[in-house]
């Protein structure tokens, strides 16, 4: 449209695709929010994730961030009063270990993993080690939880930047 | 280096964002506007500076975010293809005093927000003593009055 005495860099065209693109991003934006929700942009609901391998139970989040704590569980049968849990050394390079609870009775260092020894009550038939992590690298992460001399559970995570 | 990736993958986001957004959303129009704008400069902050409070890494964000938009006003200057991208372009809402009603529901522009700023600035008080208003690039509206006769 030409005005007779407006001096306008008024362009239509472009104008009417802009608006088209905007209300394409407005539904992407809507899109971003569902899959967030749902657990698909960090923890949540579709990221969490049991794995059980024989009396070993492993809990944890396939979709982290960088720097946001995350829980990984590990529940296992305590033997003699004691639980030994391994983490795999190369996973314990790419997260930050803030807190394990309970508190462990020790921590050992073996060739490519770390054990952690947890007092159990005498009667108890399980016991469920919280490792309270924040992952410090960005893509995929590879570890291997378990009990020492007993099954393991290796999972994937994704750290988002 | 990881202060100015940072940098620059926020400055980019919030590009989009805002383009995505629209331009009236952030114009500062209602006292609304100006707390979300506090708000998503509060969200921005912390992966801006990541762990990192030193002074080292502010300045190099600073540095970088300034540089960035040094670099896109020069590119947008010599470019008036990216201008437009980038900036968008201004649109006529209302001809000599008859509302251009499709464009404005388009725009999300209502006769009252155009009144408003008619009154505000040109000290109108009908639609029809309008000759031209205009929806600017930066979210404001232009309002030229007709010639008094």
């Amino acid at each position: 449209m030409a005005y007779r005495d407006l001096e306008i860099d008024e362009e239509m065209g472009f104008q009417r695709v802009g608006w088209r693109l905007e209300r394409v991003g407005w539904v992407v934006f809507a899109l971003i929010i569902v899959a967030a929700l749902a657990g698909l942009c960090g923890p949540g609901p579709l990221s969490s994730s049991t794995t059980r391998e024989g009396s070993v139970e492993v809990q944890y989040d396939r979709l982290l961030r960088l720097e946001a704590q995350v829980t990984l569980a590990v529940t296992g049968v305590p033997e003699g009063g004691e639980l030994h849990v391994t983490l795999s050394s190369a996973y314990l390079e790419d997260v930050r270990i803030e807190e394990v609870i309970p508190e462990p009775a020790s921590v050992e260092t073996a060739a490519d993993h770390v054990v952690y020894t947890f007092a159990a009550a005498a009667d108890a038939e399980e016991l469920r080690a919280v490792f309270v992590a924040k992952p410090e690298r960005i893509g995929r992460l590879r570890g291997e939880a378990g009990v020492e001399g007993g099954p393991s559970v290796s999972f994937t995570q994704y750290v988002f930047p | 280096m990881d202060s100015i990736l940072r940098a620059a993958a926020i400055y980019a986001g919030l590009l989009l964002i805002m383009r995505i957004t629209g331009k009236r959303s952030l114009a500062q129009i209602t006292t609304f506007d100006f707390i979300l704008l506090l708000l998503i400069s509060e969200a921005t902050q912390q992966a801006l500076l990541g762990e990192d409070f030193s002074m080292t890494n502010a300045f190099l964000v600073i540095i970088t975010l300034v540089s960035l938009d040094i670099g896109l006003s020069l590119l947008t200057f010599r470019s008036s293809l990216l201008s437009r991208l980038i900036n968008g372009t201004p649109l006529v809402v209302v001809e000599n005093g008859v509302p251009l009603r499709e464009r404005m529901n388009k725009a999300r522009l209502s006769e009252s927000d155009i009144m408003e700023e008619a009154r505000r600035t040109q000290g109108l008080e009908r639609l029809d003593q309008i000759k031209y208003a205009v929806l600017e690039k930066g979210g404001g509206i232009s309002v030229i009055p007709k010639q008094q006769a």
